[in-house]
């Protein structure tokens, strides 16, 4: 993995990696991180909910989609804790009490194109088009 | 966690896996290993996103020598606004729209009752939002030319909708392993999860996908795609890579771009050429592993006839 990561960044550019960087969007991180709430997204290091974990509270104010380019580590205690989000999840969660309507689309490429897994509101699953090859997600419904 | 993909054929999938979206195995395509991969490793010859600098240097070069050889085209304009309508033959092995609300009046069924047995108020329903994009609408990249325009390769905010908030008596009785909801969920779909789309489907989902990546005919639709958008300056090996774009919103350059690659997909049919593609080898996965899909509807079948009976009971009274 980080051989990939580092092969990315030297093919994207120092300019690019640059502006990354630079840039506001990179520091919206999940804001999330023990996946809690009455609506939340969370994506698992490991397969099975298991490991370190990184959320989002989808309960206010959340625009419905990110580029994983964008988001932090796995923050939690466990597991893959401290390794970047983006292509490294295996495991997700969409928690939704009371309202089990929707679902997440994981993608496989930034800009939600690609293959997707789908996990259903009230829903939880291990990966499978995008296990450790998670770059976008978007909230439907 | 890093653990290679499953050499082993769909047809040696366990059982159980065949059927649950919560199946615990992961991995699991039939050859192993990807024609195409993510956007760490992109198939064919590395590209780069078109900076400031490197247009500017890419557009000269490409002008002076225009103005020695022949005109430079001009950039392709997309012909139509819509998106591309793609329809593959795994369609009817997803878990149908209608199927699922039926699954999920069921479920709501359950969770009320369990609510109200606890003396408790169930929630208020929640509305239902189309979903933000069609399964297949970005499946080969963007093909909205109206979404190419106006919000490049970023999509519109659709805000998530604001709900009743919850009491924390109601967040107790949902939540947890003894929730209303996990019951709920464990007696239709038989896991701790609502229904959703079934392992070997998404499997094979993925399967097609990576293995019509490498079919001449879409490696050749590919690489003149690639020839397309170098006519305007855009250095991409792949469709697949053009939508990392780190700013906030779209900018002019983004969505210049992304109407380019639109155009480029229509002119060389490339999302056509790979929809056939990927129809011919899910056919094939359909057929080799008939048993496994077979047992896909079988268990639709099973949850949707728990679901009747829930339905069947005599709702409470308010």
């Amino acid at each position: 993995m980080t051989r990939r990561i580092l092969t990315t960044l030297l093919l994207a550019g120092t300019v690019a990696t640059a502006t990354l960087a630079a840039s506001p969007a990179a520091q919206a991180a999940e804001n999330n991180p023990n996946c809690l709430g009455a609506r939340a997204f969370c994506l698992w290091y490991n397969s099975n909910q298991s490991g370190s974990v990184a959320g989002w509270d989808l309960s206010t104010g959340f625009k419905g989609f990110s580029n994983l380019a964008n988001a932090g580590a796995f923050l939690t205690p466990g597991a893959g804790q401290g390794t970047p989000v983006k292509n490294n999840a295996a495991s997700a969660t969409y928690q939704y009490w009371g309202h089990c309507t929707g679902n997440v689309q994981v993608f496989y490429y930034s800009g939600w194109s690609g293959p997707s897994d789908t996990i259903a509101a009230c829903g939880n699953g291990n990966l499978v088009n995008t296990k450790n090859e998670d770059a976008s997600f978007l909230v439907n419904g | 966690m890093k653990t290679p993909r499953l050499a082993a054929p769909l047809a040696v999938v366990g059982a159980c896996c065949l059927l649950l979206a919560s199946c615990s195995t992961s991995g699991g395509t039939a050859t192993g290993t990807r024609p195409v991969s993510g956007e760490g490793r992109p198939p064919g010859t590395p590209n780069t996103p078109r900076t400031a600098a490197a247009a500017t240097a890419a557009t000269a070069t490409a002008t002076a020598a225009a103005e020695a050889a022949t005109p430079e085209p001009a950039t392709p304009e997309p012909a139509t606004d819509g998106p591309a309508v793609i329809s593959l033959p795994l369609d009817p092995y997803f878990l149908p729209p209608a199927d699922e609300a039926r699954l999920h009046t069921a479920l709501d069924r359950l969770v009320a009752d369990c609510l109200r047995s606890a003396g408790l108020r169930p929630p208020a329903p929640a509305d239902a939002h189309a979903p933000a994009l069609g399964r297949y609408e970005r499946r080969y990249g963007l093909t909205s030319a109206a979404g190419a325009r106006t919000t490049g390769y970023h999509l519109p905010d659709h805000p998530t909708p604001t709900q009743a908030p919850l009491s924390p008596a109601q967040v107790n009785a949902l939540a947890g392993p003894q929730g209303c909801q996990e019951s709920a969920a464990r007696r239709i779909t038989g896991t701790t999860s609502y229904p959703g789309d079934p392992y070997v489907v998404r499997s094979a989902n993925q399967e097609s996908f990576d293995r019509s990546a490498g079919a001449p005919e879409v490696v050749a639709a590919v690489t003149a795609w690639s020839r397309c958008m170098r006519r305007s300056g855009y250095d991409y090996a792949t469709p697949l890579r053009t939508g990392t774009w780190p700013s906030e919103r779209a900018t002019d350059e983004e969505r210049a771009t992304a109407l380019t690659d639109v155009a480029c997909k229509q002119e060389t049919g490339l999302v056509r050429i790979w929809n056939e593609a990927e129809a011919t080898v899910q056919r094939t996965l359909i057929q080799q592993n008939s048993i496994a899909f077979e047992g896909v509807l079988t268990e639709r079948r099973r949850m949707l006839g728990e679901a009747d009976a829930v339905l069947a009971r005599p709702e409470p009274g308010p």
